[in-house]
């Protein structure tokens, strides 16, 4: 029965026809994004192809094989720009990091402290990175920034922004389907009665995810396709041609563990998923809470301008402990989508901060959900469109 | 009845939501364009040195203003001279002047990189030089070496416009770009007046624009906060028919879009008034009189208005493009039918308004325009204001008169 129940709420869902347009626009817009920066698309399609004849790894053999193809248009840009390649991972120090954000941003006692200790524990994973030769890496040579940033930086924190919107609205819209349709009275007097929140919470995550895999299958197909990758996909994240300026510090993505691009974007959707299910969740509660679609997404969205504030008012006021803890947040999970997985900035205090805010939240919310839940179970039924 | 839309509209919780979040808006966006503006001692000196010469030259500096101007660095220096000899740490070194105190900061730079370690002599140089600059950039000193630079910077600058005039155009920046169009357009206005002979800083005309984008974008949001539900609330508590079916009957319509209309014009005009207020607290009102295309490298412009014109123009602007805004929010609250799917239509129209806004009103009516760069149309940010109050009037016409037509269904 509880199946039967999710399969209705799952079809009451698909009949907004706005949430099949809204995924469809945010893949036009996707699309529009990839379109409109195909700047070099040429020079990448070389570099993939060297990758797949002589390898992505470069140093001296890299060096030799590469002078001896036969000549095209951007091998004389490829040998300026890989020709005796060093490991920058080598002699790197990451305290040097710490040390810089110390005295330029004035940070001292508990927050110094909590940076310091996350900088000396990054450093095994540059050294690990320095065993393995991960900045050696050639990936897509001198257009790897730009191919990066616009995987990383634009496409997947677009593709989770929509998502999220998404998300939200569905559990809104799940949360208060029955006010509008004036079935309140009937629908919880039934024998399911009000229990019937589960199902609607089951099937509005399920929407959520699966608006948010057809989102982002569908746009990181149509880069795919754009650019050509190839063996590109294979090569490392860390590699030293890409370069990340956090907080006024322009370093390699030095991240905890080594990452191919694949791997990477993989790591990177994954968590989407859960930051998916965390906004889905702020969503169902704000409409709990309101009992009404609009109130409900206005509280969404004050929250997420309250979170804003506080980052803002920590970091001006040089608050560094309150600033780094606002960043155990949902919403600067989204924002700090391009260094996920590292150990950048002075913002984030733990290795893999954004899985354990992650799983922080969900268990938050999961337990607002269930107070808010038994507080449902006690409430008067009220019938208005909501 | 257009009171009582209007208190449908003007719902106290929805403008507590408003207020809260332009408050938020305005300290991620636009503080940063009042509380560091001018942005730096230098960028504080050149406007200030601007501000100073509107006030003894008026709005433009003529060849023997110009003259008097250029005497005024001899005084400068000799004055930088007396705060060089008070300074203990130039006169551990023996600087006595200030030509002497370039000279000492120009051989302190020629290390590689600074480590702090003050016990090696190049370093120690290096950081005395940077304590000596700090001073001579201070209150203590009423900035007096960024007052030096930006007269020089301006004489500069003036020199190079005096020397080349329109030709700057022809053999300088235009020339590969291609662009002869705006090198004809320029021909009008400035062949004749010598424009050039203008005072404006560049940092001005860059941050008002800036920030009227931003504001643009606020603007926007909070009308669609304000607006949008109202249509979407009457459709679900079917009031709708209850309207339609009034002696008034469905000419209802027009009396909600007037009350739209009538509070987008109110909450536009009250963002303007509490931010376009607060932005003029920076001081940019001094150059209200002065004319957008400057000497002082403020840009290519299509029209040669006053500044103050200029933010008026951009006000305007502003105006046509939440009347636009409104519009297409009434069509699309008029055909949705819960919050959700309103919703599901207003963001992205906010997202392509906001894309819009900045560009268009960034630099508007420059040749360095975003829009321009990318369309290559003269005036293209007016244009776009009007092709979205088109969009909005079209949309809230069908709004209107097609109901007309429509059978009455609950």
């Amino acid at each position: 029965m509880k199946g039967q129940l999710i399969h209705w709420e799952l079809k009451k869902l698909c009949a907004v026809p706005m949430f099949w347009i809204f995924i469809a626009l945010s893949i036009g817009f996707n699309s529009i994004l990839i379109l409109s920066d195909r700047y070099g698309s040429d020079y990448v399609s070389y570099v993939a192809q060297v990758t797949d004849e002589i390898g992505g790894q470069m140093g001296e053999v890299f060096d030799f094989e590469l002078a001896q193809l036969p000549d095209a248009q951007y091998k004389d840009v490829l040998i300026a720009s890989t020709y005796g390649a060093t490991d920058i991972f080598e002699d790197y120090r990451t305290i040097g990091i710490a040390d810089y954000y110390r005295s330029a941003f004035m940070i001292t006692g508990n927050a110094a402290e909590l940076l310091e200790r996350k900088f000396e524990s990054l450093q095994s994973s540059v050294d690990e990175l320095a065993e393995s030769g991960a900045s050696l890496s050639l990936a897509v040579g001198g257009m790897t920034q730009s191919v990066y940033e616009s995987l990383f930086h634009t496409l997947c924190r677009t593709i989770l922004a929509e998502g999220m919107i998404l998300a939200v609205l569905m559990a809104l819209y799940s949360c208060g389907c029955e006010g509008l349709f004036r079935t309140s009275s009937n629908v919880y007097s039934s024998r399911t009665g009000r229990s019937i929140q589960k199902s609607k919470l089951t099937a509005s995550a399920i929407t959520s995810l699966i608006a948010y895999a057809a989102v982002a299958s569908t746009s990181v197909g149509i880069f795919a396709l754009v650019w050509r990758l190839g063996p590109i996909w294979d090569a490392g994240m860390s590699s030293q041609f890409y370069t990340v300026n956090v907080s006024g510090v322009s370093t390699a993505f030095l991240s905890w563990t080594e990452f191919s691009v694949a791997g990477y974007l993989a790591s990177v959707l994954l968590l989407g998923v859960v930051v998916v299910l965390i906004f889905h969740l702020i969503g169902f509660a704000a409409g709990m809470l309101t009992g009404n679609m609009y109130y409900g997404f206005l509280l969404f969205f004050l929250f997420l301008a309250f979170e804003f504030g506080l980052l803002m008012l920590f970091g001006d006021t040089g608050s560094w402990l309150l600033y780094q803890l606002s960043y155990w947040t949902p919403m600067p999970l989204w924002m700090g989508l391009n260094l996920w997985f590292t150990g950048l900035g002075i913002s984030t205090i733990v290795q893999y901060q954004e899985c354990w805010t992650a799983l922080l939240w969900l268990v938050i919310l999961g337990l607002l959900i269930f107070a808010l839940y038994r507080r449902f179970m006690r409430k008067d039924v009220t019938e208005h469109a909501a | 009845m257009l009171r009582e839309e209007l208190k449908k509209i003007w719902s106290p919780w929805i403008l507590l939501v408003i207020a809260a979040l332009g408050a938020v808006f305005y300290w991620m966006f636009l503080a940063f364009s009042i509380n560091y503006f001018p942005n730096g001692p230098y960028m504080q000196a050149q406007f200030d040195v601007a501000a100073e010469m509107v006030e003894i030259y008026g709005t433009t500096l003529e060849q023997d203003e110009y003259e008097e101007f250029t005497a005024s660095l001899s005084s400068l220096v000799s004055e930088a001279d007396v705060y060089i000899q008070a300074n203990s740490l130039a006169q551990e070194y023996g600087i006595t002047s200030y030509g002497e105190y370039l000279q000492f900061d120009n051989e302190a730079d020629d290390i590689s990189d600074y480590s702090g370690d003050e016990s090696d002599l190049a370093q120690k140089r290096y950081a005395d030089a940077q304590r000596i600059s700090s001073y001579l950039i201070s209150d203590e000193t009423n900035n007096i070496d960024g007052r030096i630079v930006a007269v020089e910077l301006y004489i500069q600058q003036y020199e190079v416009w005096r020397e080349n005039g329109i030709d700057i155009l022809a053999g300088g920046r235009l020339s590969y770009s291609g662009d002869q169009e705006y090198a004809n357009a320029l021909n009008r206005f400035f062949g004749e007046e010598e424009a050039w002979r203008n005072i404006l800083p560049y940092e001005i005309t860059q941050t008002t624009s800036t920030y009227m984008g931003y504001l643009l974008v606020w603007m926007v949001l909070s009308a669609c906060i304000l607006i949008a539900p109202v249509l979407v609330k009457d459709r679900m508590r079917n009031i709708r028919p209850l309207q339609w079916s009034s002696s008034r009957g469905r000419g209802v319509l027009k009396t909600q879009f007037a009350a739209i209309m009538l509070s987008v014009l109110l909450l536009t005009t009250i963002n303007l008034v509490i931010f376009g207020g607060l932005f003029l607290t920076n001081g940019v009102r001094t150059f209200f009189e002065c004319r957008m295309f400057s000497f002082m490298m403020t840009g290519y412009s299509w029209v040669n208005w006053s500044f103050g014109l200029w933010c008026c123009v951009l006000a305007v602007i502003c105006y046509l493009v939440c009347f636009g805004v409104g519009g297409v929010i009434f069509f699309l609250s008029c055909h949705s039918g819960n919050y959700i799917s309103m919703l599901l239509k207003v963001i992205p129209i906010f997202v392509v308004c906001a894309l819009l806004a900045v560009n268009m009103l960034t630099f508007a009516f420059y040749y360095n325009n975003t829009i321009y760069q990318q369309i290559s149309i003269p005036l293209i940010e007016m244009m776009a204001a009007g092709i979205v109050l088109a969009i909005g009037t079209a949309l809230s016409a069908i709004a209107v008169i097609r109901p007309k037509r429509k059978d009455l269904l609950i």
